[in-house]
């Protein structure tokens, strides 16, 4: 079980937001995907996701390409809140329920719980912080074979933040990728397996983190800003 | 496909519930009317009963499209596009869903108006004053209909076919313009042009087909060739969906 791009591109209209790119993810470890805004880890997690339709190249599940029965197994979370309005936090629940056989009520609950949220809070009512963590929630109580956090921590406070990334933590399993983007470098090199860098739409180089703490002596932040220093205010 | 139902249903209830409510209103001065042999509210209560019924109906179509091109172009897309749910389904859900809402008004208002033309009668008018003025309303269809049980029938599935097609060319046009058309400028404008395109071209094939003359079995006929078209119109707007479609 992988999920394994092959020179993937997407084009919009102008602009390419990812350029043949090709990158494998294998079960059992935690990546992080890094680079800064627009430089296409969105739209490579999208078209993973089966929401964004390549321009070229191909996205693979399993070694069989993307298809509808995909998104069985992949769990995607937009960093933007996207349940409809009219919701409840318990909606959302019975909504997942509805569609996805590997989501579990039980532990939504458990981890509405944890993240201080109740099912009759109203979506639209919800602060940034909250709805983050009520997408955290709801994405995590799938047991599905791939989970892609997009921006989890964005609009999360300190607290909140520890409390997300021991969710997340525990969510890794033998049978399971873990991919999370995020700008907050440190967070997430203390529970990364692997940095993923991305540059102006192409894949700069994959690292194993203790590989890399090894040969280089140096952390993901310190390559981060090796890789990204000459852009200037694109860096995030 | 009956999930992906329920929630089509759901997202279109609160315009169901305050017509419902406006329905209710006019009901009340109709019924006011009619036990108080009062003509005013008799009268105003009878044409707000009548013009909620067809824009409660318009508007359940209209609706649908305007869903449709909200689940295209917001993040709310991810709601359905994440689903392992083809574009199919998705589509062939709200297609049925506002054909069984638009029926249901249908009959809920032709049960309504049944039930207040009785009481009318049993009140105040003639029984020919009402053939009267339900054939006057016919004849302002087509002169050759008149009130007969079979010819009512063909008539509403006529109605029901029509509204179908114009509804699933409009999920082609709002389809069109969040694909082929998406990013280009006027991407609106062109695309219900091609709207108003596909529904003169439906037109004029159509009315080259020969069928047959006598009312009824032409009634029908017409229905059976709205929704071939319709069908045609839904199975080309999930494939450029299923091809083409980035959310």
């Amino acid at each position: 079980m992988m999920l394994e791009s092959k020179e993937i591109t997407k084009v919009f209209g102008k602009k390419t937001a990812v350029d043949k790119i090709s990158l494998k993810l294998s079960p059992g470890f935690i990546y992080a995907m890094l680079g800064p805004n627009g430089s296409g880890k969105t739209t490579w997690m999208k078209m993973a996701a089966g929401l964004i339709k390549p321009t070229s190249g191909e996205m693979y599940y399993d070694g069989r390409p993307l298809d509808v029965a995909s998104r069985k197994e992949i769990a995607y979370m937009s960093t933007e809140p996207y349940f409809y309005t009219w919701m409840t936090a318990g909606d959302v629940g019975k909504y997942y329920q509805d569609f996805f056989e590997d989501f579990s009520m039980e532990k939504y609950r458990s981890l509405l719980e944890r993240m201080e949220l109740t099912e009759d809070l109203k979506t639209k009512a919800l602060s940034s912080g909250m709805m983050a963590k009520l997408k955290i929630a709801v994405t995590l109580a799938r047991d599905a074979r791939v989970i892609m956090l997009d921006e989890p921590l964005n609009g999360i406070d300190l607290l909140a933040r520890d409390q997300i990334m021991k969710c997340i933590v525990e969510a890794v399993a033998p049978d399971r990728i873990l991919l999370i983007s995020s700008h907050l470098v440190e967070e997430l090199e203390t529970v990364a397996d692997y940095a993923v860098f991305i540059k102006k739409s192409h894949l700069i180089e994959v690292r194993e983190l203790e590989e890399l703490r090894i040969s280089e002596g140096i952390s993901v932040a310190d390559k981060y800003r090796q890789i990204y220093a000459n852009m200037g205010g694109e860096n995030e | 496909m009956s999930k992906l139902f329920k929630y089509e249903f759901r997202k279109s209830l609160f315009s169901k519930l305050i017509f419902i409510g406006v329905t209710a209103v006019m009901e009340i001065i109709y019924l006011i009317g009619v036990f108080g042999e009062y003509e005013k509210p008799l009268v105003l209560g009878a044409v707000g009963l009548f013009f909620t019924a067809l824009a409660g109906i318009a508007f359940i179509g209209i609706e649908s499209i305007l869903i449709l091109y909200r689940d295209l172009t917001t993040k709310q897309s991810y709601m359905l596009f994440m689903t392992p749910n083809n574009s199919y389904r998705i589509l062939g859900s709200k297609a049925l869903e506002n054909a069984f809402s638009v029926l249901l008004s249908g009959i809920f208002f032709g049960g309504l108006a049944a039930l207040d033309f009785w009481l009318l009668l049993k009140n105040n008018l003639e029984l020919s004053d009402i053939i009267n003025m339900i054939t006057d309303m016919l004849h302002s269809i087509d002169p050759r209909l008149e009130i007969k049980p079979n010819v009512l029938a063909v008539l509403l599935l006529l109605l029901l076919c029509s509204w179908i097609l114009r509804i699933v060319t409009g999920y082609l046009a709002v389809v069109l313009s969040c694909t082929l058309l998406s990013g280009k400028k006027a991407s609106g404008i062109i695309s219900f042009v091609i709207y108003i395109a596909i529904s003169l071209l439906i037109g004029w094939v159509s009315d080259k087909i020969p069928g047959p003359k006598e009312v009824v079995p032409s009634l029908a006929f017409n229905s059976v060739i709205f929704l071939v078209w319709a069908i045609l119109m839904y199975f080309v707007t999930a494939w450029i969906m299923d091809k083409k479609l980035s959310v």
